[in-house]
């Protein structure tokens, strides 16, 4: 059945949101786990989150204070931040809700579900005694929909576009991590509770666990860096999500289009690396990771959707 | 309370019970269930069932200054049940009814043979709302114009059934019916057990039938669209709903547009494809700004010049709403015995056209004992029920009757049957209609029931869901043993 | 007992006077280290108290501690309960602890190296010998032993209570295989998400240093010429009640979980049977007792690997804790270790409680004269021959019989007993429903050794117990986290970060245990196979509902196939006698017994989702923390199901299945997600794929090949409906019921998920990506075979359709059995190739 230009990109953008929701409720929740780590003579500030979220400006021109209580609100639940888990997740089912028609019924219920749960307990997200178990919901939910996704779903069309808004909004979000949290750790250098922070990043990215397999060893800045954007074998990594992204293209009508675009991707990315001696070189370099992205975002929107009214 | 008191107004005649409260034999085993469960687990039920509508995203849109409000759709667990034997009888009314209609709408926009015959007055075509000149001459596959009705059954104080009204435009409410019996199967999943009931859902497959059927290119493979409004519209639910269990696209008028060749294209992910059937959830006046209301959003230009020029089929066709208008309603039986010479299987309601004077004459007199109704506009907006009137809403409606006569029709009150229904904690009797869907190509499809709506507030008579009206599942049951067929009950 | 004046800050907590409390001191005040706590406590209503006890147990469910216990069905009870209060204690007192406890660990470890060599200590008659060679834990294999560095404790626990002094005092010393670390881990990270504030206000110190310093300390017990040596984590598997820790533990230092069975030893060194075959191992946290380690050199014991302890010997493998270490954790030794420490020049700082060893006269008589006086140990712990009974027991509560039994006991073989003086202890703060109230409290602490020294747990395990049971005989029960509040500026710093370790890159995604690798197929198999009876019983129900009359309808034409189907898809023999029913059964109840089986026997639903958690907590590493929330909410489930679901027909039923299939789902999206696409995802993958074609040709085969014209769609629903593709169906092909459609979705289709096409390409595919080996290439034919069955059905015309004499359709049935064939081979093969394991009988993980 052939798949209406508008569809796929509220395909693309639903899973996009979705996906957003369920990293930042993620970041949010490796990093209060860290604080709780750390004794209370760290300092500690909460401005890294709204960095990698990239909404400190926004933040600032509607709170004068930055802490616990106003970044986390602003994160999980703030109607000033479209990107905040409750936008995020409405805006994922206003999406998904005029494509219904192609999603798996289930689909459709999880998102459904997903809402009507953000909605009624924005607070929970909110009060840290609650957050675990608002964060523990939200991601339960983003995966049973990823279940259902590749369990009941034709390898159609629809498909491909969800699973294209997925790995892009995994790939930027991984990168913003690695340039926020990561660049500050490589600068600071190794202190004391080096470890506990490498393990909040990777957290931040359910990459903890995988990490640990796949190096049998105390946690390293340079191998996490590494591991978070070249290992291929790991999904969250960016160049798994590159990866998934190429061979989705591949699938569709007129894919081979992009593929420049692509490609171009790939080399940004390759030049990063964990051997980046100076935070600020990470930084500048998971900058043009993030361009790179939102041209290829551009692409993929021009090519399939062009300009409709 | 327990339910062993359940009750029957005075007077009326409640679908599952006789006057003296006792269980009319097809609803025997229902209604004893009901005295067994006791009202605190029908209401646990409900509830459960409520709960169900909620995550399932079974909605319906209320349009409000800019933003559609989804409300959960109001369902009743009681199910109303009707004997198949009746069922039949009534099945067999409405596909006579709508052939008629059909050949009517056809030869309106045709020779007209009914009006130079004598039999419809060529006046009220002149001022029907409805009729659309550009429609003139166009010849639909199978002389259907009117592919998919709903037309609404009521059943009055003595057990008469009269169709109330033939909705032949956008007619809505066929997935509440598939929807509620998926509820009600939750709900109830022990009392199914015991009952033989006719399956509801294989209509999507049926539409689609028809639909493809349509197509100007023929063969089988045709590709059909749904045409929504959009979401706010207060029937999106259903329009999706209908286009994924057909399994084609649902499309918005934005991702139609007809080309120079008068084909109608949708904007695809793999370019313009050729679309040969539209199923439009889009009033007339909307579908084409070219051709009608210019400031449409929501239509496709060019449409009707594609459907002239027989590159597209439209379902249903332009200009079949001719028929859905309270005052043609008064002359169905003349049409039935005029296109097809049979008597009228199924009553109409015994109308007065305030066209004619004589008969103004006797609804300004009788008011009181009539429901005044405007000859145009769907929902219950403008009704006025005589006997609940008050003298200034008599006055303002006599007034208005005079300005307008053409545009009002009066019929006299029926006293809707009622059926046993769950009002917070209680079960009591309400009001209900019930507005099974027919099918009408080369050949006729009408659902096994349909969408039963009840008025949940006491005594009301106004069911629309857009004004508080609530929904049952409508159970048709086999009570002749070994007549039952064991067709497929879907998911 | 007397209450004292209650605490200022907990109204109401009133400790036993005569005792001493963590909380409250003599006259109420509340200690220093409290206050915090107690501040936020006394802010908590009852309603509080319950929801975090709930909160608590939930989480400690989401852990996946307690499912293995729910499964043995009978009892549902917990392995442990975590009580939300935590044990607080101040930093200079820990400091004493910790203080203590290194001096103990390096007395212990002197004494071990003296009795398995010098033996100084019992030639001059510090140690006696009676008590040393009577020990369970005492290990002739292990003498001349050279352990690396001569270290014999890697890991080492005790048991301390405190007196009404408020001295603290060793209950007994844990030096064989110590456990604990785990447990602790678990309960600290449960306490921090249930008091995320209070943990954040206080910050007790951080357990992550400590579990790096053991990372450390493993590889200090490497044998010397290994740079980077490989770990595994040694447990005597499913059956021992703390497998959920060393499963845990093990995922958390990110070593693989091994059995004896997993392990060889071969030139001297020991190897793990893994994919890419056998794997050096260069060191054991070894989990099993010394006398389960080597059946060739242990006294008792039938099990382990064999040559393991002369291996060990030859420094062929480091074993943490050495073989034999366990000699000192006998009662009988505990009162000589001050001695020992004199004999060492040393002053013990952290004594044990008065224990009495009868081996010495002068006790054996004091014991024998005022038995009742005493707590009796029998060190050899067996319990006194003849009666049941347990190795401790209080003396007063004897009865004569048993009283007979322990004075013959002492009097003929004295070295067995020890007596040690009954005491009351001190007692914490303890959540119950009553509210808050003082309970007696042991604290376990933990140790590791390593090359700089020694690093102490700052924290522990603290268990609640009963003072009416001898408290060695106590295993399980509540359980509190311990918060050590130390802020002193001189503080040592954890070992880890005192030392730059070089980074050895093993990569264990490639490394894959043989266990772990068949545990990851059954997952997957167990999951699909679940999934299939869950949704096939579902759609037979709701089918049923819709029209009641199917279940007699064509004479049962529509009813047996479903039924065959439900009963195949359980691998359970069908009732029905070559396709007819046996006439005493009623068709209703025929059905009825279809969905139990399917549904709630043992053979169902029940036993797959069983298969599923015992297979996963069996490859621990390779899954991750949110995939146990999810097992957990379906162990729930599995229990509900088999326990609650009377009847087929109650409408509870399908809410039921909709969670499981709901948790189910879910799981498959963690799978795809947080999973390495390593070689233990490609096994899950392939359990997966195999489970998931055998159902589909199963369905052919019971239900599509025999539906005859009249039954036909409602047959074809059903086998829609079971495959979650009427949707997909309808999208497709608008015609109900027509032959080819169906095969073409369910069989053909390469780009739907739930057809067979699809799952041979998903096996082709993985196959490619294993380790070859001999028989690999078998493995692809197979499947190339199965495609090839494809050809039966490529497409189907109306001939097809119609039924043979046997009243199924023989295109149909030719196509299954050339699909099923190879599949079985298949699996068959795998098993050969793969998880070919020569030591141990066969035997499915999944246990189905």
């Amino acid at each position: 059945m052939a798949l209406l230009s508008r569809v796929a990109e509220q395909l693309y953008w639903g899973a996009r949101y979705i996906e957003r929701a369920e990293d930042t409720v993620r970041v949010v929740r490796a990093y209060t786990d860290v604080l709780v780590d750390l004794p209370t003579s760290v300092t500690t500030s909460w401005e890294p989150l709204l960095a990698i979220t990239g909404t400190r400006a926004l933040h600032d021109a509607h709170h004068d204070r930055v802490d616990e209580a106003s970044v986390i609100h602003f994160l999980v639940a703030d109607d000033a931040n479209p990107n905040c888990i409750v936008h995020a997740v409405a805006a994922a089912r206003e999406n998904l809700r005029s494509a219904r028609e192609v999603l798996p019924r289930d689909a459709w219920q999880v998102v459904n579900d997903m809402y009507l749960y953000v909605a009624a307990h924005r607070s929970d997200g909110v009060s840290r005694r609650s957050r675990s178990r608002f964060a523990e919901r939200v991601i339960a939910d983003s995966q049973r929909l990823d279940g259902i996704l590749s369990g009941q779903m034709s390898r159609d069309h629809a498909y491909e576009f969800l699973r294209l808004g997925q790995a892009m909004e995994r790939a930027d979000m991984t990168t913003r991590v690695l340039g926020v949290r990561a660049a500050a750790l490589v600068e600071s250098g190794a202190d004391v509770y080096a470890e506990v922070q490498w393990m909040g990043v990777l957290r931040s990215l359910s990459a903890l666990q995988m990490y640990q397999r796949a190096t049998n060893s105390p946690i390293n800045g340079m191998s996490v860096i590494d591991f978070l954007l070249h290992d291929r074998a790991f999904p969250r990594s960016v160049m798994s999500c590159l990866q998934a992204i190429r061979d989705g293209l591949a699938r569709l009508p007129r894919g081979d289009q992009l593929a420049p675009v692509i490609a171009e991707v790939f080399a940004t990315a390759a030049q990063v690396s964990g051997d980046a001696v100076d935070g600020a070189e990470l930084d500048a370099e998971t900058d043009l990771l993030q361009s790179a992205l939102a041209g290829l975002n551009n692409a993929i929107i021009s090519t399939y959707v062009g300009v409709l009214d | 309370m327990t339910v062993t008191d359940l009750r029957v107004n005075a007077g009326a005649y409640d679908e599952l019970l006789l006057p003296d409260g006792s269980a009319r034999e097809h609803a025997q085993v229902l209604v004893n269930t009901l005295r067994r469960l006791g009202v605190d687990e029908l209401q646990a039920r409900q509830d459960h069932a409520d709960l169900d509508i909620l995550t399932m995203g079974i909605t319906f849109t209320v349009y409000s200054d800019g933003r559609g409000i989804d409300r959960a759709w109001p369902f009743d667990v009681i199910p109303r049940v009707i004997d198949a034997t009746e069922w039949r009888h009534i099945e067999a009314g409405l596909t006579q009814r709508l052939r008629a209609l059909n050949m009517f709408i056809d030869d309106i926009y045709n020779e007209q043979r009914v009006i130079v015959d004598g039999v419809f007055p060529i006046e009220l075509l002149e001022g029907s709302v409805n009729f659309r000149p550009e429609c003139r001459g166009v010849r639909p596959k199978y002389g259907v114009w009117a592919h998919i009705s709903g037309s609404d059954i009521v059943r009055d104080f003595d057990g008469t059934v009269y169709v109330l009204e033939d909705n032949l435009r956008v007619p809505s409410g066929v997935s509440y019916m598939i929807e509620n019996r998926l509820i009600s199967k939750r709900a109830f999943a022990d009392v199914f057990e015991q009952h033989s009931v006719q399956p509801v859902d294989g209509y999507t497959d049926e539409l689609f039938k028809l639909l493809t059927s349509l197509s100007p290119a023929g063969g089988s493979s045709a590709s059909v669209v749904v045409l929504t409004p959009g979401i706010y519209n207060s029937a999106y639910f259903e329009h999706g709903f209908l286009a994924q269990r057909m399994g084609v696209p649902l499309v918005e008028g934005r991702d139609l547009f007809v080309d120079d060749d008068n084909v109608v294209y949708m904007r695809t992910i793999d370019g313009p494809t050729r679309v040969d059937v539209i199923y439009r959830r889009v009033d007339d006046m909307f579908i084409d700004p070219e051709a009608f209301r210019a400031d449409s959003t929501l239509g496709v230009a060019g449409l009707m010049r594609s459907w002239r020029a027989g590159k597209v089929a439209i379902a249903n066709a332009p200009g079949a709403g001719v028929a859905d208008d309270k005052v043609v309603y008064a002359w169905v039986p003349d049409f039935i015995r005029y296109y097809l010479h049979e008597e009228p299987i199924l009553a109409n309601v015994p109308t007065y056209r305030c066209m004619y004077p004589a008969e103004c004459q006797y609804v300004i007199e009788h008011m009181a004992e009539l429901v005044v109704k405007p000859a145009n506009e769907s929902g219950g907006a403008g009704l006025l029920i005589g006997n609940r009137a008050t003298a200034a809403e008599i006055l303002e409606r006599t007034e208005a009757i005079l300005a307008d006569p053409r545009n009002w029709v009066a019929q006299p009150i029926l006293s809707l049957s009622t059926a046993p229904t769950l009002c917070d904690g209680a079960i009591l009797p309400r009001h209900l209609d019930l507005r099974p869907f027919i099918l009408t190509g080369a050949t006729s499809y009408v659902t096994a029931g349909g969408l039963t709506r009840v008025a949940l507030r006491e005594g009301s008579l106004v069911v629309n869901s857009s004004q508080g009206g609530g929904s049952k599942d409508t159970w048709v049951i086999e009570t002749q043993p070994g007549a039952a067929s064991p067709t497929t009950a879907g998911e | 007992m007397l209450a004292s004046s209650t605490s200022d800050l907990l109204p109401g907590y009133a400790p036993q006077q005569d005792g001493y409390d963590e909380a409250v001191g003599p006259s109420g005040e509340t200690r220093p280290a409290w206050k915090m706590l107690s501040r936020a406590v006394a802010l908590m209503t009852p309603a509080d108290i319950a929801d975090r006890q709930r909160q608590a147990d939930r989480l400690v469910e989401a852990e996946g501690a307690s499912y293995l216990f729910h499964d043995e069905g009978a009892d549902a009870s917990r392995p442990w309960r975590l009580d939300p209060l935590p044990l607080v204690l101040g930093g200079h007192e820990w400091a004493q602890i910790e203080r203590g406890v290194s001096q103990r660990v390096r007395i212990l470890d002197r004494m071990i190296a003296d009795i398995y060599g010098e033996q100084r200590l019992l030639l001059d008659r510090v140690l006696p010998s009676a008590a040393v060679f009577g020990a369970p834990g005492y290990q002739l294999a292990a003498h001349g032993m050279m352990p690396p560095q001569s270290r014999w404790l890697a890991v080492y626990a005790a048991d301390l209570l405190r007196l009404a002094n408020g001295e603290w005092r060793v209950l007994r010393d844990l030096t064989d295989a110590p456990s604990g670390a785990g447990y602790a881990l678990v309960n600290r990270n449960v306490s921090a998400q249930m008091l995320p504030d209070v943990v954040r206000d206080m910050a007790p110190l951080s357990l992550a240093p400590f579990f790096a310093d053991m990372r450390l300390a493993l590889d200090a017990s490497a044998p010397p010429d290994r740079p980077s040596p490989r770990t595994v984590v040694l447990s005597p598997g499913l059956g021992d009640p703390s497998y959920f820790e060393h499963s845990y533990l093990a995922a958390h230092l990110g070593y693989h979980l091994v059995e004896t069975g997993d392990l060889v030893v071969r030139h001297g060194r020991v190897w793990l049977r893994a994919l890419s075959g056998l794997e050096p191992i260069d060191v054991l946290l070894r989990r099993v007792d010394s006398n389960s380690v080597d059946p060739l050199e242990s006294a008792t014991g039938m099990m382990g690997v064999p040559g393991l302890a002369r291996a060990a010997r030859g420094c062929g493998v480091g074993l943490a804790n050495a073989l034999g270490s366990g000699v000192t954790a006998s009662m009988a030794v505990l009162p000589f270790v001050a001695d020992a420490a004199v004999a060492f020049g040393e002053e013990l700082m952290l004594p044990a409680l008065t224990t009495r060893w009868c081996g010495d006269p002068e006790n054996q008589s004091m014991v024998l004269a005022a038995l009742s006086k005493f707590v009796l140990h029998d060190t050899a712990g067996l319990g006194v021959e003849g009666v049941r009974q347990a190795p401790t027991v209080f003396g007063s509560q004897l009865d004569s019989a048993a009283r007979r039994q322990w004075i013959d006991l002492i009097t003929t073989q004295p070295h067995r007993v020890v007596a040690q003086d009954k005491a009351t202890f001190a007692t914490a703060p303890v959540m119950t429903p009553a509210g808050v109230r003082p309970g007696t409290v042991v604290l376990r602490v933990l140790a590791v050794v390593g090359r700089q020294g020694i690093s102490v747990m700052p924290g522990g395990l603290a268990r609640v117990m009963d003072p009416s049971i001898p408290i060695v005989n106590q295993t399980s029960g509540q359980t509190k986290d311990v918060w050590v509040l130390d802020d002193r500026p001189d503080r040592p710093l954890p070992m880890s970060t005192r030392v730059v370790r070089s980074m050895p890159q093993v990569d264990l995604r490639e490394s894959l245990p043989t266990r772990a690798a068949e545990a990851m197929y059954w997952v997957g198999r167990n999951a699909e196979r679940s999934e299939a009876l869950a949704r096939a019983a579902s759609s037979a129900l709701s089918i049923v509902q819709g029209d009641p009359t199917l279940l007699t309808a064509f004479d049962g034409g529509w009813r047996r196939p479903v039924v065959a189907g439900l009963y195949a898809l359980a691998d359970v023999a069908s009732p029905l006698v070559d396709g007819k029913s046996p006439s005493t059964v009623t068709p209703d109840d025929e059905f009825r017994a279809a969905i139990r089986t399917a549904l709630i026997d043992g053979s169902g639903l029940p036993g797959t989702l069983r298969g599923l958690s015992r297979a996963a907590s069996s490859a621990r590493q390779f899954v991750s923390a949110m995939t146990w929330r999810v097992l957990g909410e379906l162990g729930a489930e599995r229990t509900q199901l088999g326990a609650e679901v009377a009847d087929a027909y109650d409408s509870g039923v399908r809410r039921r299945l909709d969670t499981v299939l709901v948790n189910l789902s879910s799981l498959a999206g963690l799978f795809n997600e947080s999973t390495v696409r390593g070689p233990a995802w490609r096994f899950l993958e392939i359990g997966r794929r195999v489970d998931r074609a055998l159902c589909v040709l199963s369905v052919f085969d019971n239900v599509v090949s025999p539906a005859s014209p009249g039954t036909r769609s409602s047959l074809f629903d059903h086998v829609l409906a079971s495959n979650e593709s009427l949707v997909a169906y309808r999208r497709r092909y608008r015609s109900d019921a027509v032959l080819d459609a169906l095969v073409d979705l369910l069989i053909r289709d390469d780009t739907n998920p739930r057809a067979l096409a699809f799952q041979l390409d998903q096996l082709r595919n993985q196959i490619a990506l294993l380790p070859s080996r001999d028989g690999t290439q078998v493995l692809t034919q197979k499947i190339e075979q199965a495609s090839a069955s494809l050809v039966e059905v490529s497409w189907l015309t109306s001939e097809a359709d119609q039924l043979g004499a046997n009243g199924r359709r023989e295109v149909i049935d030719r196509f299954v059995r050339a699909a099923r064939t190879p599949l079985l081979e298949f699996a068959a093969q795998l098993n050969l190739v793969y998880f070919n394991d020569p030591t141990r009988l066969r035997q499915k993980v999944g246990g189905r």
